[in-house]
């Protein structure tokens, strides 16, 4: 989704980072990678390439080899881009979903992360578009790989009366934030905020923490509620968390205590009117200010300020009358209809929209 | 049948080909002459060891042409592009591998073909060094379509399964005869008042949609930005649904399952919505009752309200005095109010334990360990840990 490019690019801005990173990268094994579901996905610095699994409950690390810097083509284009990745596999477009796009932020070249099939036998496949829209598949059968799964997964014993779990956490989004794997869910059996952290590389810790989030006070009552997607962000010399709600409000929180792995509240730093349910979000600047893109259901895309958000003091109190409050924002109309978007390079975002007839087409657009 | 035309300059003759026959027609004469091996496209009858999906292959090359293949194989250099094939009306090639096996060159497709719908293979005959042709070879075909599935795509139940749903109600299972399609739910689902109109956004459109791993059951999550009072959402527009009216929840065909079978009936089911639960519920309230000793009776369990329907189907067990689970079936029993246990070996004379896990909610979110909306004035945090056992004597 969107979020992830950023995380890139904080680790290239600390040489340690990246020492960090070629180190994760040697202790990643190759192997065959047997992929369920390939969801979400997000790169890291030096080509990592790591995928949320929902029906394996898992995240996977991938080395995908691709570490040649490269261009990013502001004409990148390709119409009809449901088609011909479903031509690509041997299908039609309707007997394929498109999970996830992200860019790699140093070859800039795209990876879609798609089903093929509609059901829950779908085959799990990553593709890549190369920049004469060529599209080719991340074969996975030796490939540097590692895995982790979820904690809070189903457990075994969970399961009908059939023997199986019918249990699942859906992964919204995936981040990856200094050496965490931070993974956002949503369950379709129980409510909670399912956030997860877990210490990346995989080997460190088998397990990570669950994470229960509050956005804050609300009135009378405190709230609890999945986080739908969320980004990283400096405030204040501090890295924090940025996570958008099933109900809508934007909440920070320090990253020092997302980490921590005990009950966290957040400040609501912005309520975002209604009609809304948030998809993904990133960071990005501009005119040397700094602005979160925010892709939503019904409200289209959002460009939120940051201005003043480390000293927002929190809205606590119901805001009447459908007005917004907190940090400015504004809608921007020409990406109403992105589906799917990641940064590509410092000042554009790839796309895909989906066009009135159903179908879907990739275009590169200058951030707003 | 399939036919095509192609040119081949360097045996000097133009062909048509009927691929099914191997028929030679001379240009010259226009008689029918001896049946002779010539290069055709087409679709393999069947796969070859190691093969994953069947796929295209040509045939008739001459001998000088599938040694110079091989040594390309041998070499790992066949040229890129060599035996494609598309999707009819796409410029993306079908992702596979070419391989060169005795006298055919195959295009392995990386998944099977797509059933029913129309490809075209083109063998670029230019990339052999024995040719001159700068014309591929082409195939169209299309793959059969899939016969009907026996089970039709159908809607079984709806979970509250109750006529009754509480304002605040925070989730519905959809549960379907067969696997469904993803990312079409929502344009199928629809609530609607007592006349009939539409009441908007009544729930969250997840675009990833809650789907349990079978793919037979869907989780419609009501907005909690509506049902959670001081929140935006709710200030604004209120509880979606509100205590006194009729609402129901129309699903409507044309639904397609993961085989491409479409739910054909229209399924309505109508509930009162009544006031809504805000109460943490409690395990003191539920009420056992008792089988005898050496029986495989069922334990009966009363709740104090209905619970949600699929963490019932793992929430509860039953352990015996050493804090073992007894292996049995738990039941739901109608309206998710109830449920039963029958052990699988009859009950011994001793004392039992009803373990429940805290986590399950009542159809409001309000599980045992907490209530769906914490009321920060009377909550110090510090509330007692929630009863989640119950001990019971079968004698």
């Amino acid at each position: 989704m969107l979020t992830r490019t950023l995380l890139a690019t904080l680790a290239a801005l600390c040489w340690c980072n990246v020492a960090q990173a070629q180190n994760h990268v040697k202790r990643l094994e190759s192997g065959k990678l047997e992929i369920k579901f390939a969801g979400p996905m997000t790169f890291g610095a030096d080509g990592v390439l790591f995928v949320g699994d929902p029906l394996a409950a898992s995240v996977y690390a991938i080395d995908t080899g691709d570490r040649t810097s490269g261009e990013f083509a502001m004409d990148f284009k390709v119409d009809g881009i449901d088609g011909q990745l479903a031509a690509a596999l041997g299908t039609k477009a309707s007997e394929i979903l498109i999970n996830d796009m992200v860019v790699n932020p140093i070859s800039g070249t795209p990876y879609i992360s798609v089903s093929r099939g509609t059901g829950p036998d779908a085959a799990a496949v990553i593709l890549k578009l190369a920049r004469d829209g060529t599209i080719s598949e991340l074969e996975l059968d030796n490939i540097p790989h590692a895995t982790a799964v979820l904690p809070n997964a189903p457990a075994a014993d969970s399961v009908d009366r059939r023997g199986r779990s019918q249990r699942m956490i859906s992964i919204t989004d995936i981040a990856l934030i200094d050496d965490q794997v931070v993974v956002a869910g949503l369950s379709n059996e129980e409510f909670s905020s399912n956030l997860r952290a877990i210490p990346y590389p995989f080997d460190r810790v088998p397990a990570g923490t669950a994470l229960e989030v509050y956005h804050g006070a609300h009135g009378k009552y405190e709230t609890n509620a999945p986080v739908r997607t969320f980004t990283s962000i400096t405030l204040d010399n501090e890295p924090h968390l940025v996570a958008a709600y099933t109900c809508t409000p934007l909440v920070r929180f320090p990253l020092s205590e997302v980490t921590a792995g005990e009950k966290i509240r957040g400040t609501t730093v912005a309520e975002l009117g209604n009609w809304n349910s948030p998809l993904d979000m990133f960071v990005y600047e501009k005119d040397g200010k700094s602005f979160i893109l925010m892709a939503n259901t019904a409200r289209g895309m959002m460009k939120i300020s940051v201005d003043g958000m480390e000293s927002t003091v929190g809205i606590t109190e119901p805001v009447e009358n459908g007005g917004v409050k907190g940090q400015a924002y504004e809608t921007i109309d020409t990406l109403k209809s992105a589906v799917q978007l990641d940064r590509f390079g410092a000042s554009h975002a790839i796309v895909i929209v989906k066009n009135e007839d159903g179908t879907h087409d990739l275009r590169v657009v200058e951030l707003p | 049948m399939n036919a095509f035309r192609y040119r081949f300059p360097n045996r000097k003759r133009n062909c048509l080909l009927i691929v099914a026959g191997l028929l030679q027609v001379s240009a010259a004469t226009n008689r029918l002459v001896a049946q002779v091996e010539i290069p055709r496209v087409a679709l393999q009858t069947e796969k070859l060891p190691g093969q994953s999906h069947v796929g295209v292959e040509v045939m008739g090359l001459n001998d000088d042409e599938l040694e110079l293949l091989a040594l390309w194989q041998k070499e790992q250099r066949i040229p890129t592009g060599i035996l494609e094939l598309f999707v009819e009306g796409q410029t993306s090639p079908v992702l596979g591998k070419v391989l060169v096996e005795g006298s055919r060159v195959i295009l392995s497709p990386r998944f099977e073909l797509q059933p029913g719908i129309s490809f075209v293979a083109r063998f670029h005959f230019e990339k052999l060094p024995t040719n001159a042709s700068s014309t591929p070879m082409e195939f169209h075909f299309s793959t059969p379509a899939l016969s009907k599935p026996e089970i039709a795509a159908r809607l079984e139940n709806v979970y509250p399964s109750s006529d009754e749903l509480p304002e605040n109600v925070l989730r519905m299972y959809l549960q379907f005869v067969t696997p469904m399609a993803r990312q079409r739910a929502y344009e199928h689902i629809e609530f609607v008042d007592a006349n009939g109109r539409a009441i908007e956004e009544a729930f969250i459109r997840i675009e990833q949609e809650l789907w349990s791993p079978d793919g037979r059951r869907l989780t419609i999550l009501f907005d909690p930005g509506r049902i959670k009072r001081g929140l935006v959402r709710n200030k604004e527009l209120g509880a979606p649904f509100q205590a006194g009216q009729t609402i129901t929840l129309v699903v409507r065909p044309g639904w397609p399952d993961a085989a491409g079978v479409f739910v054909k009936q229209e399924f309505r089911k109508s509930f009162l919505v009544t006031e809504p639960e805000r109460e943490q519920p409690t395990i003191k309230l539920w009420q056992l009752e008792l089988p005898p000793a050496r029986s495989r009776k069922p334990l009966f369990v009363t709740f104090d309200r209905p619970f949600d329907f699929a963490q019932l189907q793992h929430a509860i067990q039953i352990n015996d005095q050493f804090g073992k689970p007894v292996a049995g079936t738990i039941s739901v029993g109608s309206g998710e109010t109830s449920c039963s246990f029958v052990p699988d070996e009859g009950w011994m004379v001793g004392e039992f334990c009803l373990v429940v896990d805290p986590n399950l909610e009542d159809r409001a979110g309000n599980s045992l360990k907490k209530p769906f909306e914490i009321d920060i004035e009377s909550a110090a945090g510090n509330d007692p840990p929630p009863v989640t056992t119950r001990s019971f004597f079968i004698q």
